[in-house]
Formats: C-alpha cells, structure tokens, sequence
C-alpha cells in the first residue's frame, strides 16, 4: 500500500466513522440522560434522507435548506414521539422494556409509511453542486462532499460538547442524568427537558441521513441497516458518553476501512466485534462509559 | 366450604385444576383428529407444532426475562444454535447419524455453552447494556456462521436435508403427526421442569435478582453466578426449540440468528405475562394465530406489527393473565351472588 | 407481579367457554374466504421478497405479476375463469420461504408458484414442491445449479436465464480493456458470476490480466475500502456483479471517489441506474429485458402499462414477474386445462413469440432451463427514462457455457412421476 492510499483509506475511515458518529451519538446521548434505547433511531435517519429528496426533488430548494429541516421535522417528530408515548410509560414504570418495544413498533409503522409515501424503488440524492468534484492535497485527491460530511460530524460533535459543558442548560441536563429526582427537588422541568434532549437526539439522526444520502443513496432499508453498527459503536464508546462515541466511532471506522482493504469485508466487521466484546471484557462499561451518565 | 376464593388449599381447587390441565392436554392430543376432517390437516398440524415449539422457546425466555428480570435481545443465539447443532452433527458431520436423540443433546449442550458465553459477558453490566451486548453477541454469532470460517455451516446458503426418522433409535417420527406428539411431550416436560425451577429455592433466588438485586448481595449470594445460570438454563432450552425447529423444517439457514428471532421471544413473553411460564406459551400460539389470519388480508403486514406493539404496550401492559383475572373475577360474581344466601 | 400462577378458581365453564370461542373464531377465518372464493378461480401463489435486503427488487417482481394477473383478468381471465394471485412475503430467507410456499399450498391450495429472487429460498421451496408436484416458476434467479441435479425437476421451470449468459456480455468491453478488476457480493451468485466474467472475456481476449478481485458481503453499505484499493490496482476496467441496494452504491461511490476507468455491470435495471445518477452513464451491461425493444414490440406495452399503474418504470425484476404469469397463463389457455401435468407438457414446447423479452422465449425440455435472447447494451441519456440503454450487440440464443441438452443429467427428474 503507498502512502497515498494509505491517507485515502484513513480517509475512508474517517467517513465511515462520521455517519456512524452522528447517528450514534444521538441515540447515546438519549440513553445518557433516560436510560431508554430508542429502536427507531434508523427511522429518524431514513426520515431525514426522504425528506431531502422532497425538499430537493419537488420543491426545489437547496441541499443547505434541507439540512435544517430534516433536524426541524425529526426533531419535533422526535418530541411529539417522547410526549405522547415515552412519557407515559414512564410514569407506568417499567420503562427500559415497553419504551424498546414501543420504539420498535413505531419504527416499523414509520418505515411502511415511508414505503407507502415515497415508494420503494431505491432513490438518488445529489451531491450539493457547490460540492461536487475532488480535493487534492500532494499525491492525494478525495471527493470534497465527504471532506464535508467529516468536517460537518466534526462541527456537530464540538457543538454538542459544548453545549453540555460550558452552557447552563448543558450542565441542568448532566446534572439531571446523574440525579433526576435531586434536580426535580431542585425545580428543574426534568420532564420537558427529556423531550428536548430527545428530540436533538432524533434531529441529528435525521441531518445523518441527508448527509449519508448522497454516498449511501437513499432507499427503504435504511431505518435498520446501520443500527446494528451502531449499538456497537455505542458499547464499545460507553453508553452516555458523547466522548466515547466520537472515539469509538473513528477507531470502528479505521478498523473497518483497513480490515476491508487489507483482508476482506467480512473480516473487518468480525474483527469490529471481537474487538467490542474484548473490550466488553477488561472494561464492561466500554471505553469510557460511567454508567447512565451523559458526559 | 363455600367461600373458595382465597383458600389455596382446598381439595375443590386442585381438582379442578387437574380437571383443567386434564382438558387442555387432552384437546391438544386430539386435535389431529379435529384436523383430519379438515382438507387443510397437514398444515394445521404444522402450524400447532410451530407454536409449541415456538412456546417452548417463549418459555425459556420467561425463566429469563419474566422470572430473573434480565431483558436479553440474544435469544435468537440459542435459536440458531440449537437448530444449527442438529444440521451439523446430522448432515456435516459425515458421522452418519440418523436418530435424532444425539442432535437434540448437542443442542443442549451448545445452548447451555453459549449461555455461559452469554451471560458471562452480560452479567458484569447494567440493564440497558445487556441489551445492546446480547444484541451484538448475536449479530457476532451470525457473522461467524455467514463467514464459516471451519467449513461447517456452508455460510449464506444453510444446511438442508436434515434427516428425521427415529428418536432413541425406535420412535418413528417421520410424519408429521408423530413428530406433532412428540413436540408436545417435549412442550409438556420442559414446562414440568421449568416449574421445578422456578419453585424451588433457586427459582427463589431468580425472582429475588429481579425485584431487588442489591439486597440479594448483601445476603451473600453471588448475583452474577445466578445470571449465569439463568442463562445457561434457558439457553438449554430455548437451543431445544432451535432443535426441534431443524428436525421439523429439516433444514436451517443463518437468517435464524436474525434479531428478528430476539424480538419474538421479547414479544412472546411480554404479551403472554412475563413470570407465568404457561402465558409465554399462550403468548406465542397468539401470536402464530394472527400472523396466519393477517397474511392472508394485508400487503404491508409489518404495519400491523409495529401497530400491534403500540397497542401491546399501551393496552396490555402486563400481558394478557390480568385478562384472565378479569375474567375470572366477573365469573365468580355471577356464580357467587345467588348460591350465597341458600347455604345456611 | 408474583410467581404468576394461574389464579386457582378459573372454572372448567369459563375455560371452556374462551376455548371453544377461540376454536370457533379460528376455523371461521380458515373456511369462510375459500367457501368466498368458490371454484372458478384460478389460484397463483405469488412468492417474493418483499421485505429483507432484496425488497426493492422483489417489490418490483410481485407488482410485475399482480400487473400480469389484472391484465389477463380485464380480458375476462382464462378459459372462462378469473386468476387470483396470492402473494407471501419470503422475507429474503430460506426458512420463511419455505414456511409460506407450505401456506400457499397446503392452505391457501394454490394451483402454481412463481416467485423468488434468491437462488438458496429457491432451493428450499424446490424440495418442497417436487413432493407436492405443484408447478413452480422461479422468476429472480439467475443461479444455473437451480437447474442442475439435484434441483432440476419436472415441475420447475426457470424463467430468467442463467447468469453463464449473462455474463457474456461482458465480452463487448473486454475487446477494448486488457486490465480487469472484479467486484462480486460474495455469496454463490456474485462469485459465480465473477468466474464466467474471466471465462467470457478470455473468449475474445485470452491474453487479458486480473489485476484484482473482491468480494463484499452482500448489503455492503460503504464501498469506498473496496474502491480505493482497487484504484491503487490500476484496471483498464471494472466488472461488477453486486446486487440490491449495492448496485447504485458502487457505481456511484467509484465514480466520486475518482475512478475513471470503464465499469460493466453483470446486469441493467433502470430504476437501480436511476438511484445512481449520471454516474451510470457509459457503463456496459446486459440485459434479458428492454423497455423499448424493437425486437418485442410488447415490452413498451408493459412498460407504459406498469409506469400509468405505479408510477415508476419497471426494472428487469418487474418484467420477470409480468412474464412469468404469462409463461404459466398462456401455457393453461393452449391447453385447454389447468390440470398441472397437462400445463407443464405445454410449457416445455410452447414457443413464446409475443413475450416482453424476446421474440422467441422457450424453455429446454432438458432441464426446464429458458432459452431467450441476450442484449449487450450501453447506458446512455434518454429523454423519457432519464437513463437508456443502446444497443451493442444481440444475441438471439447464446450457447456458450450452456451444458449442452444431452448432458444436463436431469433425465431422472424429469420424468412424469406417478
């Protein structure tokens, strides 16, 4: 392998890590601060991926004006989710079992209805033509939209770091995670603010799917192609934990771009879980999990 | 004695009780016949046998979920397991082996070994972990079985022309209303020993992990050996299911490690009444029942699934013996309001 | 939530009563739509993966057939009777495959099948069906050892041809290229289709170089590990035999991350080319099936037909599952019956000269295997189709590779059974 391809594949790496992340982190983050897993998390992304195509498609508008309004519409898609069913079962106790299968229902209700609306046949989304074309840097060249999609999940995972450090709604929603009915006592909202943060977390799964359009195309097995994947890059990173994901996710990433190039696919994703449940092992709360805590 | 509602004991009750169990084992052994003045008798039968193998699986994932509280989303390993040990041995294996009893102890044995696996790596983590480390310790079973890395699983293509012909080197159980009876023999003893189980102190120990983990520590026992054990014992059996399943459609394929499977004993479970035992089974025959009356009707039956869940969780959300109880309740009112005053 | 017994005290009444309420409710649902249906209906089972990795395609082939079966049906059906095609999901795996072929015909008593896109759920129902002698019309598979011992049969015919074929068109590209890379799913089809990619191309040119070849699981989704190192191969030319939502992923991943070489695609689909985009212009491929042919003037009729019902243009998996209802149709109206033995002596000599696919579609009384025409084509702009296809070279019957008639080995299967 020369030098060149080697870059080209850490930069394959780091793309397949980007999407992974992305999505990943939403659902982390929802498990950091409700200790739920959200099975329709793959729903969202697919949602986000369609809806672009409208947007795009029918209407006419730019890929810049898609990105928001896939977060907007599966953010509150996401919230009106929480309300209206999460909450509720909440309050009926035994949270973690129903949510999952409450989820997962909703996920394949979703999916079918997106079938029904858009079709099934398998759909293109363009690059963004401000995008299109390669960089090259020396003996390097790499498609400037997946430069962007790397940049992009960068930006994300900074906002979303800062927001749960420096800003004081951030450390009101930790400080919730670690002790919800301390910071209830406290006057927090605790409920609403599940919804938002749920909601963010459905959003950015949503932007994940008119990110990855453009490489992964956009078709109806979407909502549980990646989900598998993802659980894994979210055991091994440490569930809550948004550092976790952003670390697990490149390493994840790199092994599958290098196992693939160097051996063959199959490889790559065996040795991708072999290396989860090593993990799982030495460090049964993966890398840098601590419990349900959002950090 | 009138007043027969809180009285446990009372020999009315337990005749009949034993006049019901009576009755459902005996409409089970006939219905053959019921189904032989059908034109659709072969199929009938198969479809009962799917849902008591299918129950079988559902109650070994109750004495998990239902009875030690621990929510796996593996099943299907034990699954796949049990059904792939009875292919290997009886078609890879160049062993020649013809009778089914070897098959179905490997099952066993395999299901109990990736029960240890299992529950070793899920016993040192939380709730929502184990979860996701069931989840993915499947999906790593089902890489490896695609990837076939010992030349034994023929990989994406399955393993077909599993021999059925006798159990213990005499019982025929070639045609499909042999292997019907032994399929309920094997759902009516693996219910007998899970009872044994679950009542006895172990069984204690299961539900005490499940109400109130931290206590059970600070009595002494090793909660993570109990886990372990849980899941070996289901995994036992549900790898019996998985047996049963490779004997009765003779032929297995990886997709039987999908999670799909994992939801399905989730779904079994959760409708019938998790800590029933017997409504896991209810559960699972439900379940078969409308799958078969809703393929015929919708196109987009996955729809209907995931409505079906919704409303599972939101109507009955601890399953359908509450219904019963209801049920039972309404009934006693009627019996009971006019007999009263006549015995004085 | 206690030990959960059943609370003692449900009376033998009460229990009774649910129980035979449920048997009732039950046997209602089994017996009253056949009693509905009543006896002047011919009865298809349709078998597709509507569901799992293939449910793009096989979403395709069940409303190719269900177009089919309205068709006919407007006409006033065949042999005075109307056809009722009863679709099941095979979910793209063997063991459900086999589970609904039961259902179709066990319970729903079905008079044929057709259906199927993956050669191993093929297999299983295969099994299945030679015990029951139900006619089986197999409309996805591409996979020859369908129609080889042990899987050959009298009551199963195969109505796309074998991917032998197919991959011979890989021989237009190969008299420019001497440098091939080879990208195949890597399961039984796309491996196979990779060894008669090199056996085709060493026909024309039998100096030319493998300088690679690679196998993804099938559902990859991110090629790009895969596209990188073959770029650093440098080929003259790519063939690809990747199916399902991968084939629009490769092409389009290669050509954004700046591979300039040639791309043959083992098969064309439109709607997988309209899913990549410009990227798929200049690719070669083959085809059984043409939107607009001049060869088979219907295609175009089915085509306007498929778009005015779905909206969408049929791909190659819709026009296998409109022609293999017509292959069993046509087959029941010349002669004269629907009795199974009578309508499979008819299939194996009927010629079908006005098929969507080629003028002169028939099946080998050998092996049931069919015999239709190959186009070796080139993507290129359309106004209509966004992406269509010109024609480079036809060929009416290929026979290379094909075992030839005496040899196939199927004699024993295809005798009449008693």
């Amino acid at each position: 392998m020369t030098f060149a391809t080697f870059l080209v594949q850490v930069l394959n790496g780091l793309t397949i890590a980007a999407i992974y992340i992305l999505l990943a982190s939403g659902l982390t983050i929802v498990f950091g601060l409700q200790g739920i897993v959200n099975c329709a998390h793959g729903f969202f992304y697919m949602l986000g991926a369609y809806l672009t195509l409208t947007v795009v498609g029918k209407l006419g508008l730019s890929f810049w004006v898609a990105l928001p309004v896939a977060f907007l519409a599966n953010f509150l898609l996401g919230a009106a989710l929480e309300i209206a069913g999460i909450r509720k079962l909440t309050s009926w106790g035994r949270e973690f079992t129903h949510n999952l299968i409450l989820t997962l229902g909703f996920a394949l209700v979703g999916q079918e209805a997106v079938k029904l609306i858009w079709g099934t046949i398998p759909q293109l989304m363009n690059v963004p033509s401000s995008l299109t074309g390669m960089a090259t840097f020396g003996p390097v060249s790499y498609p400037k939209y997946w430069l962007f999609v790397i940049a992009f999940t960068g930006l994300v995972m900074l906002a979303l770091y800062l927001f749960f450090t420096r800003t004081g709604l951030g450390i009101l929603v930790r400080s919730i995670a670690l002790n919800s009915e301390v910071s209830q006592s406290l006057g927090t909202n605790a409920p609403r603010i599940n919804t938002l943060i749920f909601g963010v977390g459905t959003g950015v799964a949503g932007m994940a799917g008119v990110l990855a359009g453009p490489i992964l195309s956009v078709d109806p097995n979407m909502a549980f192609e990646l989900l598998i994947i993802i659980f894994v890059v979210i055991i091994f990173g440490g569930l809550g934990s948004l550092v976790g994901v952003v670390v697990s996710g490149i390493i994840i990433g790199l092994i599958i771009a290098f196992g693939t190039a160097l051996v063959t696919g199959m490889f790559a994703k065996i040795l991708a879980f072999a290396v989860m449940i090593a993990i799982l092992i030495v460090k049964p709360l993966g890398l840098f999990g601590r419990g349900a805590q959002l950090e | 004695m009138e007043d027969t509602t809180n009285n446990y004991s009372s020999p009315e009750i337990d005749r009949g009780k034993m006049v019901k169990w009576i009755l459902i084992l005996g409409v089970l052994s006939l219905l053959p016949a019921f189904f032989q003045a059908t034109p659709f008798a072969d199929y009938l039968a198969y479809t009962v046998v799917r849902m008591m193998i299918l129950g079988i699986y559902a109650m070994s994932y109750d004495l998990l979920f239902g009875f030690t509280g621990i929510f796996s989303y593996g099943h299907a390993t034990f699954w796949g397991c049990g059904a792939y040990a009875v292919a290997i041995l009886t078609v890879r294996s160049g062993l020649q082996v013809q009778d089914a009893l070897p098959g179905v102890l490997a099952a066993l044995i395999a299901g109990a070994g990736l029960g240890l696996a299992m529950g070793f790596l899920c016993s040192r983590v939380g709730q929502v972990a184990v979860f996701l480390v069931s989840f993915a310790f499947t999906e790593s079973i089902q890489l490896l079985v695609i990837s076939d890395p010992l030349k034994i699983t023929n990989a994406e293509d399955g393993i077909s022309g599993i021999p059925r012909e006798t159990l213990f080197g005499f019982l025929d159980i070639k045609s499909e209303i042999h292997f019907y009876y032994l399929t309920l023999a094997v759902l009516v003893l693996s219910y007998l020993v899970l009872r044994r189980i679950t009542a006895s102190s172990m069984g204690d120990v299961f539900l005490a992990i499940r109400e109130n983990p931290v206590r059970v520590r600070f009595l002494g026992y090793s909660i993570r050996r109990y886990r372990v054990a849980a899941f070996m014992i289901s995994g036992a059996f549900a790898s019996l299911a998985g047996a049963l399943t490779a004997l009765h459609e003779r032929a297995v394929a990886p997709e039987m490690f999908n999670w799909f499977h994992s939801g399905d004993a989730v779904l079994f479970t959760v409708l019938g009444s998790p800590g029933t035992l017997l409504g896991p089974v209810l559960g699972a025959a439900i379940v078969v029942i409308f799958q078969e009356i809703l393929s015929d009707l919708f196109r987009n039956w996955m729809i209907f699934l995931g409505l079906s869940y919704i409303l599972l969780i939101f109507f009955l959300p601890k399953g359908i013996f509450p219904l019963f109880e209801k049920l039972q309740d309404r009934l006693r009112k009627k019996e009971n309001t006019p007999a009263k005053p006549q015995k004085a | 939530m206690g030990r959960g017994k059943i609370s003692s005290g449900l009376s033998r009444r009460s229990f009774i009563k649910m129980s035979s309420g449920a048997i009732v409710a039950v046997s209602a649902n089994w017996f009253l739509p056949r009693i509905a249906l009543g006896a002047e209906e011919i009865l298809i089972g349709g078998l597709c993966e509507l569901s799992g990795p293939a449910s793009i395609m096989g979403s395709e082939q069940a409303r190719g057939m269900e177009l089919a079966v309205e068709m006919y049906n407007q006409k006033g059906g065949v042999l005075g009777k109307k056809i009722k095609l009863i679709m099941e999901d095979t979910e793209s795996k063997k063991d459900v495959g086999l589970a609904k072929a039961r259902r179709l015909v066990e319970r729903s008593k079905v008079n044929y099948l057709a259906g199927i896109i993956f050669s191993a759920v093929s297999m299983a129902v295969q099994q299945y069906i030679r015990e029951k002698k139900v006619l089986f019309v197999n409309s996805g598979s591409g996979n020859d050892a369908l129609v080889q011992p042990p899987y050959c049969d009298r009551y199963f015919f195969k109505a796309p041809g074998s991917f032998r074929l197919t991959c011979l068109s890989i021989r237009e590209p190969a008299k420019k290229f001497d440098k091939w890379y080879f990208l195949g799913d890597d399961y039984s089809w796309g491996k196979g289709c990779i060894e008669y990619f090199k056996k085709s191309i060493a026909l024309v040119k039998p100096n030319f170089q493998t300088v690679g070849e690679a196998y993804p699981p099938f559902g990859e989704t991110n090629y790009a590990p895969y596209i990188t190192n073959l770029m650093a191969a440098n080929p003259d030319a790519l063939g690809i035999a990747v199916f399902g939502a991968g084939w629009a992923r490769t092409v389009s991943q290669a050509r954004q991350l700046g591979l300039k070489c040639h791309i043959h695609h083992q098969f064309w689909d439109l709607n997988n080319a309209r899913a990549t985009g410009d990227a798929v212009l200049g690719i070669t491929s083959s085809s059984e099936f043409l939107n607009e042919n001049p060869k088979a003037p219907r295609a175009k009729v089915f085509t306007d037909a498929y778009k005015q019902k779905y909206g969408n243009f049929p791909g190659s998996l819709a026009s296998y599952g409109f022609h293999t209802i017509e292959i069993i149709i046509e087959a029941v109206q010349k002669a004269g019956t629907t009795a199974t033995e009578a309508v499979i002596d008819t299939i194996e000599t009927m010629v079908y000269k006005d098929s969507i696919l080629s003028p002169d579609y028939r099946f080998r009384k050998s092996d049931h295997q069919c015999i239709t025409g190959l186009y070796d084509i080139e993507a290129v702009p359309d106004q209509k189709y966004q992406y269509g296809t010109k024609i480079l070279h036809y060929d009416p019957n290929p026979t290379v590779f094909v075992v030839p008639d005496k040899e196939t080995g199927c004699d024993e299967f295809m005798k009449k059974k008693s």
